[in-house]
């Protein structure tokens, strides 16, 4: 499938000239319909594009992994984040890296600019089915300052907004002790940035908006739907030489209840006991806020390259304990091959209520098991190496070593009880971007 | 002189002459409105950071197929991977596009003189009168 995407792109960047508008390598595209999509926007591109334009009008991109991955432990299921229902036992599986992603950007003129992604990964639904991840519309009058509208990639952390294209960094996946328990991956809404020549450097500021529109997975049983809940934060951003330094806040506002819990709130409103209805609101998710605050240093001279990460995950419900996540990596290119580095861990706040009726009583349990589930405590090391040996192409291998403690196994599905909480998990991707 | 020595200086010259080959400069439309431009103003520009000319106008840069990777090596210091994979970044996250790359010196000569905002990269030897040069790479 990459193959034709291959070949789309490289015949809209190389049809410059109208009399050069034919479809070089396209005969692997076998559908009529297709050709005919791919034949006009081609002519389109090759008729707007003259051989001096600096722009092209029309780029259609794609990037994918095709990935395959191992769990040394047979008592939990490791997943890349939090959107995918069930991850890999002990076994290989294709399901956690492998992605597709197409693009079309199309400028109608120098300022504005449309850009449509689509986005194939294992997801909520257990299957691949595409999900539109980003359309939108950016208004860029000069370099200081550019708006965009529409569905947009959620810019909550660095590189949050492109942890989907595996050819973009360097690990097989962004640290998911980091980016696991992001349940948002796009927003529709708007954005502004501004950017400001300062000291010699790069100072930018980004303040967005929008609602949420998205279904995940929870180990507490029906799909959570984010729909409607409200999504806004500000980033800041400063780059001179070889640093980039990046502090971002973002605060969410859910509007649906987490189906899992339901049961739990009915009984607890049951009861009309004061303890417990105070309990039952404090579980409650719906009508609370997360509030995400992240610092970052980017350094990148030559063949090196290191990031170090902070951030914390506070919320004001007890389903949605406070996390402090942070991660470190730290790579350096020799020749083709980039050896690295990468240290993880995340820690979720523990939490002990009681609804304050005689004990021992079911209530308590559930609550105790629903607050137990809600926990994730681990911390991971990487080692990895991603090779260059074709260009577009990289290959990767990585080994991680993850330690979950007190059984606080959020970030993983179907924990056995009686698991160790260790697990090792190596993985091969092949990422492309063309 | 000893043998590993001499071994060495041959392999300096070599080098040397090689890299004589191609003096990359960077080069402006004649109506810019700029004269220099520093090197942090380059990376900004090529890499798709700020992308305006000192002068105030925005700059449209385009990359040299056969050129880019010494470019980006003397510019940042970095492999076209790494160029690539950078880009991937941007481009994924809908910030913006690389530069459109030319296929030859005479196709970045004509773009940029054609075009008040354009800037490119070319070997000293090709520059003619219809460009000025604004930076100079070692």
């Amino acid at each position: 499938m990459g193959g034709v995407y291959l070949e789309w792109k490289r015949s809209v960047a190389f049809a410059r000239r109208p009399h050069e508008c034919g479809l070089p390598g396209i005969t692997s595209i076998r559908n009529p319909l297709a050709l005919l999509l791919v034949s006009c926007l081609l002519s389109c591109a090759g008729a707007v594009a003259a051989p001096s334009d600096p722009e092209a009008p029309v780029s259609i991109r794609a990037f994918g992994t095709l990935g395959l991955a191992h769990n040394s432990t047979d008592q939990a299921e490791f997943v890349r984040d939090f959107l995918q229902p069930e991850g890999v036992g002990n076994a290989w599986s294709g399901n956690v890296d492998s992605r597709l992603g197409v693009q079309v950007n199309a400028r109608p003129t120098q300022a504005i600019e449309a850009v449509i992604q689509a986005t194939s990964s294992y997801n909520y639904a257990g299957s691949y089915r595409p999900e539109l991840t980003w359309a939108f519309v950016s208004y860029s009058p000069s370099a200081d300052f550019k708006a965009r509208i529409g569905r947009l990639g959620w810019d909550v952390y660095m590189i949050s907004d492109t942890r989907n294209v595996g050819y973009s960094y360097l690990w097989v996946r962004p640290p998911v002790d980091y980016f696991g328990p992001l349940q948002i991956s796009h927003i529709d809404g708007a954005d502004v940035v501004v950017k400001h020549e300062l000291g010699g450097g790069l100072i930018s500021g980004k303040v967005y908006m929008g609602w949420a529109n998205q279904r995940v997975p929870t180990p507490l049983g029906d799909d959570i739907d984010l729909a409607g809940s409200r999504v806004s934060g500000v980033n800041l951003g400063f780059r001179k030489g070889d640093w980039q330094l990046h502090a971002g806040y973002t605060a969410a506002r859910i509007k649906k209840e987490v189906p899992g819990v339901g049961p739990l709130l009915a009984a607890l409103h049951g009861t009309g006991f004061p303890g417990a209805l105070q309990l039952a609101d404090d579980v409650a998710f719906a009508g609370k806020s997360i509030h995400l605050a992240s610092i970052g240093a980017v350094f990148d001279r030559g063949p090196w390259q290191s990031q170090l990460m902070f951030s914390r995950n506070r919320s004001t419900s007890l389903v949605w304990p406070t996390k402090t996540s942070g991660y470190f990596l730290l790579g350096y290119r020799t020749g083709q091959w980039t050896p690295f580095l990468s240290l993880s861990r995340t820690r979720s706040r523990t939490v002990q209520r009681a609804t304050g009726l005689p004990t021992p009583n079911p209530l308590d349990d559930a609550v105790a098991v629903t607050l137990a589930s809600s926990q994730s405590r681990q911390h991971t090391t990487s080692l990895g190496v991603r090779y260059d040996f074709m260009r577009n192409l990289d290959l990767k291998l990585q080994v991680d070593r993850i330690q979950v403690q007190d059984h606080a196994a959020l970030l993983w599905r179907n924990a056995q009880p009686g698991w160790n909480g260790r697990a090792t998990v190596v993985s091969l991707t092949l990422d492309f971007a063309f | 002189m000893p043998r590993l020595l001499q071994a060495a200086v041959a392999c300096l010259l070599t080098l040397a002459s090689a890299r004589a080959g191609a003096e990359l400069v960077v080069i402006a439309n004649q109506a810019s409105g700029i004269e220099r431009l520093t090197r942090d103003e380059a990376i900004n520009i090529f890499m798709g950071r700020y992308k305006k000319l000192p002068s105030g106008i925005a700059a449209l840069p385009v990359d040299e197929g056969v050129e880019k990777a010494d470019f980006y090596r003397a510019l940042v210091g970095k492999e076209l991977p790494e160029i690539q994979s950078y880009w991937a970044r941007l481009v994924f996250s809908g910030q913006g596009s690389p530069p459109r790359v030319m296929d030859d010196a005479r196709q970045v000569i004509e773009t940029v003189a054609n075009n008040k905002g354009a800037i490119g990269y070319v070997d000293r030897k090709n520059v003619t009168s219809r460009v000025r040069i604004i930076l100079e790479l070692p």
